[in-house]
């Protein structure tokens, strides 16, 4: 299978589900772009129909432009060899508010640590189901416990002081 | 040990005692961790300081320090720190150990910048990674503390 044939089928299996269909790198590698609370649907559609296989998901990231996050999943079909680029963005209510998005955790269950890592360092809610969950805030496994706000944002402030050491070189 | 209270015989075999059995515990947060281990090994041999490492913190007197401490790490680092007996000595290897190093203050939100601000430190050895020859200068410095000689504040002109 080739980037053009695969085209052809992400066109016919999800035509009104996507906003945008792109070649990257030196026209290699196909990026789909869908809206955020169609993921999952998508995602299990690239996954199960035998004409497309993307079983595994290479890598998962988040990226901020601007006020929004992008969600960039890296997928690959292991029997044609294929690679895809699967996106989307969502926008945190406030600048300092929670964002949330769908998990894929239960299609490809690799995502489960990425999208741990990306919760705390970004401050997105990852919601399994339908509708986001009342969950107000995020456990702390990567960074110490009582740590205020989401150091990867754009907007963050270093701390001046974390618990009783002062955030400053001596001597500045 | 301040060297007027033992300023007899007993005193200074203490302290030879001290600074040629120094039993060191190194803690690695970095790339610096490599660097006690080249020190250590056949070529520049440590051992013929007398330093032996150990893997028990309430056998040790030395701590050495090396590479970048987080705020996550620095409870444990003090608990560590805290299980040593007295006398106890700490040899900080690094930038990142002496003062945030390349994660400085404004660049790092997450590196302390300084083992200072968590435990008392007595030699520092500057460097990124610094050579296994400054980490022996660094140890003959904290020997000749031990012994009363400040080199390490000797003021040049
Ligand atoms: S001082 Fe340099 S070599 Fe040592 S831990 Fe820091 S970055 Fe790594």
């Amino acid at each position: 299978m080739d980037i053009i044939e695969l085209k052809k089928r992400l066109t016919e299996a999800l035509s009104e589900k996507i906003l945008e269909l792109a070649q990257l790198g030196k026209g290699r590698v196909l990026s789909v772009w869908v809206e955020a609370k169609h993921i999952n649907e998508v995602a299990l559609l690239l996954r199960n129909e035998s004409y497309l296989g993307f079983s595994v998901l290479e890598n998962f990231f988040v990226a901020q432009l601007d006020s929004a996050f992008l969600l960039s999943y890296y997928l690959r079909a292991p029997k044609t060899g294929m690679e895809l680029i699967l996106r989307a963005s969502i926008v945190p209510p406030n600048p300092e508010g929670l964002a949330k998005a769908p998990s894929i955790r239960e299609v490809w269950p690799m995502a489960e640590h990425q999208e741990r890592e990306s919760a705390e360092l970004f401050g997105i809610i990852f919601y399994l189901g339908l509708s986001p969950a009342d969950k107000k805030e995020i456990k702390h496994s990567f960074l110490p416990p009582g740590w205020q706000g989401f150091p990867f944002r754009k907007e963050y402030k270093f701390p001046e002081s974390f618990s009783g050491i002062q955030h400053q070189r001596d001597g500045l | 040990m301040e060297s007027s209270i033992y300023d007899s015989t007993l005193g200074r075999v203490l302290r030879w005692a001290r600074y040629s059995s120094f039993w060191y515990i190194s803690v690695g947060g970095g790339c610096c961790a490599d660097e006690p281990l080249h020190t250590v090994g056949c070529r520049y041999d440590l051992e013929r300081f007398g330093c032996v490492p150990q893997s028990e913190p309430r056998q040790v007197d030395l701590l050495i320090v090396n590479g970048v401490i987080t705020y996550k790490a620095a409870p444990y680092l003090r608990a560590f720190y805290d299980q040593m007996l007295a006398p106890k000595y700490v040899m900080s290897i690094g930038s990142c150990a002496n003062c945030g190093g390349p994660f400085s203050s404004d660049i790092s939100y997450s590196v302390v910048p300084g083992i200072n601000k968590i435990i008392p430190v007595d030699v520092y050895v500057p460097g990124c990674p610094p050579r296994p020859e400054a980490i022996m200068n660094g140890l003959l410095s904290l020997q000749e503390k031990i012994r009363g000689h400040h080199r390490t504040e000797k003021k040049i002109n």
